[in-house]
């Protein structure tokens, strides 16, 4: 690695500042799995890295009346084994358990993995799907934008240089809601996924009153997908339609080709995928329903 | 160089060096300390070679920065060993032949004892999961899980 300054903000905005003084020479350091990774390589050298940890009262993790709220510096561990992460959020935690490994989730950030933008990452689509935001401050003050705003190509996002996250924000799931998450993947750990499907289905009388899902691993940032939501809502869900809507997401999507998959494989796992996504969250909320 | 004050403890004696921002945690273990059981592999956090515990999580070194480890404990494979006995995880692995070449043998023994320090009676599945981020070559992992089975539900010392 390139030798650097370690510089130590005792708060948000002095590291606002230092990384507005120091621009491309700067990079923010929160777990460094990923950043630290990226400087052996030499894909990062920053002459200055911006140590966030120091930063007070960034790493709860709390449930307040406008639902889950997630701190910048929350360890990806302590999310996956938080108690304020259960009951409807619990899918939440579901999904970051399939994050990595236990060593990296015991040091790696959700909102450095949000920032470094993967286009596989696992919990962009999800949170997503659940209608999440992301509060990030900078020299002029805070903001707070929809996480289906925040990725803007691979690997980039639409937080300016001279901002940090301060906060994941999680509505409650409407009532009645099955949520999924699935990973694809060659092994069943470590991997990065091949394909990640979200999918939140909110019932009403038996019929769907809403669907959402989201994939990730497909496209360069999360892509919601319109197939389910044309196919299945207003309408009573059955085995032939949750086909239809999966064969549709199979037809709207346009996958990368990487070293991991061929775009048709991706396409194909695309639409076993999203089926299976659909059945499963189905199951979750007939279930609670006896 | 600019160098900066690095405090912490290792396998539970106090250490005050002065490193380069730029040095991993591996490198300092390796390099600076002479601690030379766990090991670089892959370089980039996927094969758990480098693990070591840090104030009791299991955590990659060679994607930390050491000065990240200011003010923390590290336990390494060395720190197992107490008056000259094996910990009863090595024991273990020795026993249950979950050693070939043994390269991955230090991080799957770390890995481990952060698991049973926290959960001392893991399920199956619980100690695949925790070992999930350690990669073997060679033996096909069968007899390391039965190694830290073996040891799992016994409270002998930690």
């Amino acid at each position: 690695m390139k030798n650097f300054d370690l510089l130590e903000p005792k708060s948000a905005s002095e590291a606002c500042q230092m990384l507005a003084h120091y621009g491309e020479e700067a990079k923010a350091l929160s777990g460094g799995t990923a950043l630290v990774k990226l400087m052996k390589k030499r894909l990062v050298h920053p002459s200055y890295l911006v140590d966030l940890k120091g930063i007070r009262d960034l790493r709860y993790i709390q449930v307040d009346g406008e639902g889950l709220k997630i701190g910048a510096l929350a360890k990806l561990r302590e999310i996956e084994t938080s108690p304020a992460v259960r009951g409807p959020f619990a899918a939440i935690a579901a999904m970051v358990h399939l994050i990595g490994s236990v060593q990296i989730r015991n040091v790696g950030t959700l909102a450095g993995n949000l920032c470094l933008a993967d286009p596989a990452a696992d919990p962009a689509p999800l949170l997503i799907a659940l209608g999440a935001h992301i509060r990030v401050c900078g020299p002029a003050g805070e903001r707070v934008l929809p996480l289906e705003n925040f990725f803007t190509d691979f690997y980039s996002t639409a937080l300016e240089g001279n901002e940090v996250v301060m906060e994941i924000q999680v509505p409650p799931p409407p009532q009645r809601s099955g949520i999924s998450y699935i990973k694809h993947t060659l092994r069943a750990s470590f991997d990065l996924g091949i394909v990640g499907v979200a999918t939140v289905l909110t019932l009403e009388d038996g019929i769907c009153r809403d669907v959402r899902v989201v994939l990730g691993g497909v496209s360069t940032i999360p892509q919601r997908v319109k197939g389910p939501e044309d196919f299945l809502r207003g309408k009573t869900i059955d085995q032939a339609a949750i086909d239809r809507a999966a064969q549709a997401v199979a037809d709207e999507v346009d996958p990368i080709q990487d070293v991991r998959a061929s775009a048709e494989y991706r396409r194909e796992m695309v639409r076993v995928e999203v089926g299976r996504g659909i059945c499963r969250a189905l199951e979750q909320v007939q279930g609670r329903k006896g | 160089m600019t160098t900066r004050e690095l405090r912490f403890k290792v396998n539970g004696e106090a250490y005050t060096l002065q490193v380069e921002p730029r040095k991993t945690l591996l490198e300092v273990i390796r390099e600076d300390l002479g601690l030379q059981g766990t090991k670089l592999g892959c370089g980039g956090g996927e094969c758990g070679a480098c693990t070591v515990i840090l104030d009791g999580k299991a955590v990659k070194s060679c994607l930390m920065l050491a000065l990240d480890a200011r003010g923390k404990e590290v336990w390494t494979i060395e720190g197992l060993v107490a008056g000259g006995d094996l910990h009863p995880l090595q024991r273990a692995f020795v026993e249950h032949g979950a050693i070939q070449c043994g390269y991955c043998t230090p991080g799957m023994i770390m890995s481990s004892k952060a698991l049973l320090d926290e959960n001392p009676h893991p399920t199956a599945q619980e100690i695949k999961d925790a070992l999930a981020g350690n990669l073997c070559r060679c033996t096909g992992f069968t007899k390391i899980l039965e190694a830290v089975s073996s040891v799992a539900g016994r409270t002998e010392r930690k």
